[in-house]
C-alpha cells in the first residue's frame, strides 16, 4: 500500500493506492487517526485502491467514528468499484458520505 | 451422477503478506472452473475473510502456522475447503453480527455469508483441525 497526503480546500485527502489489507491496513489507520488529529475535515481518496478487505474498512469506519466525535467532515472520494463491492457486502455504502470528485462537495 | 474434481491444493503460511499470492490463485481457479468475473472476484473476498479469521481468531496472529486450502469443482458448486489446526473453534462464540450497526469489527463472516451458499465450520475427526467449507452454487 502507497498513500500521499494533500490539502485540499479545507480538506485533508488521503490517497490511498494498492491492496488494502490485513497486512498493511495498520498502517492506513496509523495514517487516518494520526491526520484526523489536526482536526482538518477528511477525505479518502480509494480511486487507486485495486483490494480492501474488512480490516481496511474497519480503518474507514474507525476513523469516521473518531471524526464523528470530533465534529470533522468524513468522506469517501471516487472510490473503485471494487471497494464500493466490499462496502455493499459489508452494508455501509450508504454510511459513509461518498464523492466521485472533489468538485462535487 | 456426482462427481468432484479437486482443482486446487495449497498451503500457505499464516502471514498476512502472504494473503495477496492467496487470492491471486483463488481469483484464477475461480475463473478456471466457470466463474464470471464477478463472481470470481466474490469468491476471493469470502476466502480471503475466512483466511484473515484463522490468522486471527485460530492462531492468535502466528505467523508461522500453516493454512490448507482446496477447491474443489463439483456439477454446478464450488466447494472451498479450508484447514488449519489452530485454536478450536469455539461455536458459541460464533456471533452474528448485525451489520446495521456501524462498528469496525465483526464483519467478515457476514460478509462471507452474503457471497456463499452455504458456510460450514466442523471439525476434523480426530479432533485436531478446523474444517471450514464455502460453498457456492453456480447459478
Amino acid at each position: 500500500m502507497e498513500y500521499k497526503i494533500n490539502k485540499n480546500g479545507g480538506y485533508s485527502v488521503i490517497e490511498l493506492e494498492g491492496e488494502i489489507d490485513l497486512y498493511c491496513s495498520p498502517d492506513a489507520r496509523k495514517v487516518i487517526l494520526k491526520e484526523l488529529k489536526n482536526g482538518d475535515d477528511m477525505l479518502i481518496d480509494l480511486s487507486k485502491v485495486s483490494y480492501i478487505d474488512s480490516s481496511g474498512i474497519a480503518c474507514l469506519v474507525e476513523g469516521y467514528q473518531v471524526a464523528n466525535e470530533k465534529k470533522v467532515k468524513f468522506a469517501l472520494l471516487g472510490v473503485s468499484q471494487n471497494a464500493l463491492n466490499v462496502l455493499k457486502l459489508a452494508r455501509l455504502d450508504n454510511v459513509f458520505k461518498i464523492y466521485n470528485s472533489i468538485d462535487e462537495i | 451422477m456426482v462427481e468432484s474434481k479437486k482443482i486446487i491444493e495449497m498451503k500457505i503460511a499464516s502471514d498476512p503478506a502472504l494473503l495477496s499470492m492467496m487470492r491471486c490463485v483463488v481469483l484464477h481457479s475461480s475463473k478456471n472452473a466457470g466463474c464470471d468475473n464477478e463472481m470470481a472476484e466474490n469468491m476471493v473476498i469470502a476466502v480471503n475473510e475466512a483466511c484473515m479469521n484463522i490468522i486471527r481468531h485460530a492462531y492468535n496472529n502466528d505467523s508461522n502456522k500453516s493454512i490448507a486450502i482446496n477447491v474443489f469443482k463439483e456439477n454446478n458448486k464450488l466447494i472451498f475447503k479450508l484447514i488449519d489446526n489452530g485454536n478450536p473453534i469455539d461455536f458459541s462464540k460464533i456471533k452474528k453480527r448485525n451489520l446495521d450497526e456501524v462498528k469496525p469489527g465483526g464483519l467478515g463472516l457476514p460478509m462471507i455469508e452474503t457471497i456463499m451458499d452455504k458456510v460450514e465450520f466442523s471439525t476434523s475427526p480426530d479432533g485436531k483441525e478446523n474444517v471450514l467449507e464455502l460453498i457456492k452454487i453456480k447459478h
